[in-house]
């Protein structure tokens, strides 16, 4: 009797300290996560060390490798995804479809994030794929000093930004830091551009050249945006465009030496750590279109991979990345917005230029998620290529038709 | 003079050396800002980063195992086909000389995506000693052709007095063959080892972490930006080793570099 | 009998080669001429079967012809000038006249002991960054003259590159062909009255030309498989200007995700420098000179 009585106290003392802490009678994790924007790297090691404490017994290791994309393709094709795994645009879908990932919809800590920023990862059957985690925009860094100095307005007509340009440049500023090394940052000018002249009246674009209703070389709207990257080519560092990379660009407008940078918020880390006390501002491009938005989209998303050892601990990091002080920590370290519902984006003077767009509905999404997958990786090479000079905008229109017409008969979307 | 020119000439041939020496000790925006001035303060502090975020001890220790291991087995592969193939008087010899030469038409490209494939289904994407295996099937025609024309014409006598007194033909290969093959093995080791230890598409595509020197040097050279400061520090750390191993058995290298060159 | 059992098994001597080399060079290979005729996208489980569509498409996409375009032009231009300089630097450092011999040996080998990717990240750099920085010491960093940002110059700048990196090999080569001159050939010609010039057009030359065939032979084909280079440097930009046969095949397959129209494309390719190599070999048999 009494033994019995010992057995079921010690039973009990037992079952109350696992209760208790959880932790003390779980094995230790390792959560792989990868992503790669190398500009989020201290602010999401902080919220590693953040939840490292609330539960000791994870540990989050994060990777940020180069050739990212072909990276994750690589390891989904052999089954070796990680735990958690950042994905973006039209690739975050491809890897639902295929199976690749989890999906979250029901989630409860999906509730604490914007429908806004929810948009980026539910699909057209309403089921949730990912976490969204930032909240970008792409539009014009603009060095507000300089603006002053010179007595320059945000241009908002094509006579205004002609001016601009013109008393820059008798200034010895160059107006754009242009950065055309990298190709993908002529998608970011052409984004501003075709985002707003392409789909603002034709918010179906895609659906309509799917149809065949459009082409590319018919539509007097990507000549418009032909006619804007044009403007702003000739109105930059164009000598060195070709061999001026992303980070060139960066120093270029932290250091005055151009005034205007089309780029996303993502650049800010990179420009801060040259000229922390700079006063900057964007804009949207107006100056060729009135009515245009600043593009405004969620960038970063995590996804939990289908074969993870630890569904669990991946959803328990997720979940606390929607907390309160993990999405301050993301903000005031990525210089990014959160996705996060309720998060106050004072973490830069910027966003004051950024929010008012948010404020007044000015604000369009990325189309480029409803394109093809294998247009998407050619299509800024097409545009490099044109910009050289080595195709007439007539030509590459047409390619883009062309490589168009190759990626929807490959059936990748 | 034409020495003095030419003495010149090597001194600019190894500018490229000097940029990354120089620019190794200076931070990311000093190397964009002036990229050609002499360093503002020598600090180290890109190497102790670099080291740290690339596995650099760790990478440099696999790159030493793959190529030792990978020519290893390429010298016992390709020795003992070559030997084979040599001392057998069949047409059969002669169908697998031929059998190994297709490989020397074929540049990488045309097996990469199926030999991923291949990779993929025998489940050794991502394990190293998956890629030396990979190495020795792609690294022995050389080695076979090579042995195979050297053992061709050692005379037979050796081998067949050893037969008489009751050796086994693989005690007749690692005994006698193998030793007097000796000029070929270096000259395997060096041109498949140079070509095992700089490879990059392969590891690349097959292991997907940065865990070869070669690997290394484009980790920081991201799909959006590169950090230049960490990869010239990289750059320092893992050439010096390779010029130092080069310094010491120079002349053994280059006689195995035009050795091969000839043969093929 | 004894002689069949020993023929076999000598043979099975081969077996580790043999085994290894099949499984990971003739197998895929062979599925390789499989996958050319499917529509495999490198993620689904399952392809469709589609003949010769990829082959025949091939002949139409810009893309691919361009890039063979690309290839040829970098591979001629390399070729010639590694041979070329090559065989000057052997002549001139196989001649008693020069000092620090040892030294410049060393000097010009030294590119090629390190990795195509390593010096392409650095040569990244002094084309671009170095390159503006130093004209910008004299004021002129906004010159139009760009090193890989110009589409027609920048293939000839990643050829520099890679004539950097191989020309040391080939002097070396040849330095190795012109020790293996026998010295009485030079000593007759010297005897008969013949000065520098005749004695290296005339009798060093021609007794080089199969080693400078050689050459030649390795530098093309190395050069034409062209891939880290570009790949570094360049991502094949500006535009398509930079990108090679073998960087077309790997975007294909890996950024577009069409493997199957990647495998035709290296077939396309195999045959390629197949054809190169077999016509080269041909001239160096018959313009193979004998003493």
């Amino acid at each position: 009797m009494k033994r019995r009585a010992l057995f079921g106290l010690i039973a009990a003392f037992t079952l109350s300290m696992v209760a208790v802490n959880p932790c003390y009678a779980q094995k230790p994790v390792t959560l792989r996560l990868v992503q790669w924007k190398t500009e989020a790297r201290e602010a999401i090691e902080d919220i590693i060390a953040e939840f490292h404490k609330k539960y000791p017994h994870i540990t989050v290791s994060m990777e940020i490798p180069g050739q990212y994309d072909s990276y994750i393709q690589a390891k989904a094709a052999v089954n070796e995804l990680p735990d958690v795994v950042g994905l973006y645009g039209t690739g975050l879908f491809d890897y639902a479809k295929s199976g690749l990932i989890q999906e979250l919809t029901g989630a409860p800590f999906l509730s604490r994030c914007t429908p806004f920023s929810l948009r980026a990862t539910t699909d057209q059957d309403g089921r949730v794929w990912g976490l969204p985690i930032d909240g970008s925009a792409i539009g014009v860094y603009y060095n507000k000093s300089i603006f002053q100095k010179y007595n320059l307005e945000v241009p908002r007509t094509m006579a205004e930004l002609e001016k601009v340009c013109t008393a820059l440049r008798k200034n010895n500023i160059t107006p754009f830091a242009l950065a055309y090394k990298d190709a993908w940052t002529i998608k970011m000018a052409a984004v501003t551009c075709y985002d707003n002249y392409v789909y603002g009246p034709y918010p179906d674009w895609t659906e309509l050249r799917d149809r065949g209703q459009v082409t590319f070389a018919g539509s007097p709207e990507w000549r418009q945006v032909l006619d804007a990257l044009r403007f702003i080519l000739s109105n930059g560092n164009t000598n060195t465009a070709f061999e001026t990379d992303y980070d060139t660009a960066a120093v270029m407008l932290a250091t005055g030496k151009s005034a205007m940078l089309v780029q996303g918020l993502w650049a800010l880390v990179g420009i801060r750590s040259i000229s922390p006390e700079m006063d900057l501002g964007m804009f949207a491009m107006q100056a060729f279109w009135p009515d245009a938005k600043l593009v405004h989209f969620t960038d970063l998303c995590l996804c939990i991979s289908a074969d993870t050892k630890h569904p669990s601990e991946a959803r328990l990091f997720l979940d606390f990345l929607t907390q309160q002080q993990a999405a301050l920590t993301w903000c005031r370290g990525a210089r990014l917005f959160s996705a996060v519902k309720g998060v106050k984006p004072d973490f830069d003077p910027i966003t004051g230029d950024i929010f008012a767009y948010i404020d007044r509905g000015d604000t369009t999404t990325v189309h480029d998620r409803t394109w093809w997958s294998s247009f998407n990786t050619t299509f800024e090479k097409v545009l490099q290529e044109w910009m050289v000079g080595s195709t007439t905008d007539a030509e590459a229109l047409k390619k883009l038709d062309d490589l168009w017409d190759r990626a929807k008969a490959s059936g990748n979307r | 003079m034409l020495s003095i020119l030419l003495v010149m000439i090597a001194v600019a041939y190894m500018l490229p050396f000097a940029f990354a020496v120089t620019s190794s000790f200076k931070s990311k925006a000093e190397i964009l800002l002036s990229p050609i001035a002499l360093p503002r303060s020598w600090s180290v502090r890109n190497y102790v980063e670099a080291i740290k975020r690339s596995n650099f001890a760790i990478s440099l220790m696999y790159s030493l195992t793959i190529t030792a291991t990978a020519v290893a087995g390429i010298t016992i592969a390709g020795a003992t086909a070559g030997y084979a193939i040599a001392r057998s008087h069949s047409a059969l010899s002669l169908a697998l000389l031929s059998f190994f030469g297709m490989s020397m038409f074929v540049p990488f490209q045309t097996i990469m995506i199926p030999l991923l494939r291949t990779a993929m289904s025998l489940r050794i994407v991502g394990s190293v000693p998956g890629l030396i295996l990979i190495y020795i099937g792609l690294g022995c025609p050389l080695a076979v052709f090579l042995y195979y024309n050297y053992m061709r014409a050692i005379p037979r006598a050796l081998e067949e007095s050893a037969v008489i007194e009751g050796c086994t033909h693989l005690q007749v290969f690692r005994h006698i063959m193998l030793p007097l093959a000796r000029p070929v093995t270096g000259v395997v080791a060096v041109l498949q080892g140079l070509w095992i230890w700089n490879d990059f598409l392969l590891p690349y595509l097959i292991l997907q972490k940065p865990l070869t020197i070669p690997l290394n040097q484009v980790y920081f050279y991201h799909s959006f930006n590169r950090d230049w400061n960490y990869i010239m520090a990289m750059f320092v750390l893992s050439t010096v080793p390779v010029i130092l191993l080069f310094l010491c058995f120079q002349r053994r290298i280059i006689s195995g570099l035009i050795a091969g060159a000839v043969k093929q | 009998m004894a002689s069949r059992r020993t023929r076999y098994s000598t043979l099975g001597l081969a077996l580790p080669a043999l085994a290894l080399y099949s499984v990971f060079f003739v197998w895929p290979l062979a599925s390789g001429l499989y996958l050319s005729l499917t529509d495999w996208n490198g993620l689904a489980k399952t392809c469709n079967f589609v003949g010769l569509r990829n082959f025949a498409e091939l002949l139409g996409d810009s893309l691919f012809v361009s890039s063979i375009v690309v290839t040829l032009k970098y591979a001629a231009f390399v070729t010639a000038l590694q041979v070329a300089l090559g065989l000057i630097l052997a002549l001139l450092l196989s001649s008693e006249r020069i000092r620090f011999r040892p030294f410049l040996t060393t000097a010009f080998f030294l590119p090629k002991v390190m990795s195509a990717a390593i010096i392409s990240v650095i040569w990244t750099f002094l084309f671009g960054n170095a390159f503006r920085g130093a004209l910008g010491l004299i004021g002129m960093e906004n010159t139009a003259f760009s090193w890989l940002g110009d589409p027609d110059r920048a293939i000839y700048s990643l050829g520099i590159v890679e004539i950097w990196h191989g020309l040391g090999y080939y002097m070396i080569i040849l330095m190795a062909g012109i020790t293996a001159i026998p010295s009485d050939v030079l000593e007759a010609a010297e005897i008969d009255g013949a000065g520098l010039w005749e004695k290296t057009f005339h009798v060093t030359l021609p007794l080089l030309a199969p080693t400078i065939g050689v050459c030649a032979i390795l530098a093309a084909a190395n050069s034409l498989r062209a891939f880290e280079i570009p790949f570094i440097m360049t991502a094949g930009g500006p535009g398509f200007s930079t990108t090679t046969l073998a960087y077309f095949i790997y975007n294909t397959a890996f950024q577009s995700k069409q493997f199957g129209y990647g495998c035709a494309a290296a077939l396309y390719m195999l045959a390629g420098i197949m054809a190169v190599t077999l016509a080269q070999l041909r001239i160096v048999q018959r313009k193979g000179v004998e003493y």
